[in-house]
C-alpha cells in the first residue's frame, strides 16, 4: 500500500504558478538589481566621458599642441636672454652718475641754481602750522573775541 | 542578468511556488517569498557563481527566506502552524469529482502536518529529491530528513486512508 499510495500521492498536480507574478516577481528583481549596476554604470561613464574629452583634447591635435609647447620654448628663452642683457644697465647708469665729469656738471648746476633762487635757508617755509587744538572751552572765547 | 533570471523563473519557479505554497499554506507569504528570493539573486549574482545545483540552492534560499519572513512577523510565526489547517488549494484543479475531493482532502491532511515534516513530504514526493538533496537544501541532517518523511506520510496515510481505499 505504501508504494501505491506514495505514487498516488505524487501523480496529484501541484497548483501552477499564477502567470501574471512573473513580470511582477522580474520586474521588482530588475529594479534591485539596476540599483548597484546603475552607480556602477554612471560612474564609468562619467569616467569614460573624461577620457573622452581629455583624448578629444590632447590626442588628434598632437602636433598643435607640441607647436605650442615650442613657441613657449621660444618665448621663455627671449625673455630670459632678454633679462641677461638687461642686467647690467642700472650698473652702467649707476656708474654713469658716479663719474667724475657728470659730477662736475652736477655741481655746476647746482652752483647756478643757487645763484638764481637762493639758498634754501633764506626762505623760511611760508606755511604756518597751525597749534594744535586746545580745549573745546578755549576755542570758543577765542571764537567770541574775534 | 536580466536574462539569466528570466532564465531561473521559467526553470525553477513553479517547483519553488509549489515548495513555498505546501511550506507556508498562505499564497500571499509564497509570492512574498518567491520575490524576495529572485531579488536577492539580482542583487548578488555571484551567489549562483559556484552552484553546481541551481533547484538545490534556490530551494534552500526559499526555505530560508520563509523561515526568516515566519521569524519576522513575530505575531504571525504563533500562527503559522495555523496556517496548515486552512483550505488552501496547494494542487491544480480538476473536474473528475473523485480526485477533487481527494485533492482537497491531501491538501487539508498536508495542512496538518508540522511544517518541517510537511517540507520534506513535499520535496520528496512532488520534487522527486532524494534525501541526501532534501537534507541538503533544507540543512538538516540525512537521517532527520529520513525520519521526518517517515512520520509525516504515516500521518498524510492514516488521514486519507478511508478515502483513498473508497476510490482506489
Amino acid at each position: 500500500m505504501n508504494d501505491d499510495f506514495e505514487k498516488r500521492l505524487q501523480r496529484q498536480p501541484v497548483r501552477p504558478v499564477p502567470s501574471a507574478w512573473r513580470e511582477e516577481i522580474l520586474g521588482a528583481a530588475r529594479q534591485a538589481a539596476p540599483r548597484v549596476h546603475t552607480r556602477r554604470e554612471a560612474s564609468s561613464d562619467w569616467l569614460v566621458t573624461i577620457r573622452q574629452v581629455l583624448s578629444f583634447l590632447f590626442r588628434p591635435q598632437r602636433a598643435g599642441w607640441t607647436g605650442l609647447a615650442a613657441v613657449w620654448v621660444v618665448i621663455i628663452a627671449l625673455h630670459l636672454a632678454a633679462r641677461d642683457d638687461s642686467a647690467p644697465a642700472p650698473a652702467m647708469q649707476a656708474a654713469n652718475i658716479t663719474s667724475p665729469g657728470t659730477l662736475r656738471a652736477l655741481r655746476q648746476q647746482r652752483l647756478l641754481l643757487t645763484e638764481l633762487v637762493g639758498r634754501p635757508e633764506d626762505h623760511p617755509p611760508t606755511r604756518q602750522h597751525s597749534a594744535p587744538p586746545g580745549p573745546r572751552s578755549q576755542r570758543r572765547e577765542t571764537a567770541v573775541a574775534v | 542578468m536580466a536574462a539569466d533570471l528570466e532564465r531561473l523563473y521559467d526553470e525553477h519557479a513553479q517547483a519553488l511556488f509549489a515548495f513555498l505554497l505546501n511550506f507556508t499554506r498562505d499564497e500571499a507569504d509564497t509570492r512574498d517569498v518567491l520575490q524576495d528570493v529572485f531579488v536577492k539573486l539580482a542583487r548578488q549574482p555571484e551567489r549562483l557563481a559556484a552552484v553546481r545545483d541551481e533547484r538545490g540552492f534556490l530551494l534552500r534560499l526559499a526555505h530560508n527566506a520563509a523561515i526568516d519572513l515566519m521569524r519576522r512577523r513575530g505575531a504571525r510565526d504563533r500562527k503559522h502552524e495555523q496556517f496548515g489547517t486552512e483550505q488552501l488549494p496547494a494542487f491544480a484543479r480538476t473536474d473528475d469529482p473523485d480526485e477533487a475531493a481527494f485533492r482537497a482532502e491531501l491538501s487539508a491532511a498536508l495542512g496538518e502536518l508540522p511544517a518541517d515534516q510537511r517540507a520534506v513530504v513535499h520535496l520528496k514526493l512532488w520534487e522527486g529529491l532524494t534525501f541526501e538533496q532534501i537534507a541538503a537544501a533544507l540543512e538538516i541532517p540525512l537521517n532527520t530528513a529520513a525520519s521526518r518523511y517517515r512520520y509525516g506520510l504515516d500521518k498524510l496515510r492514516d488521514r486519507l486512508r478511508p478515502l483513498y481505499d473508497e476510490i482506489k
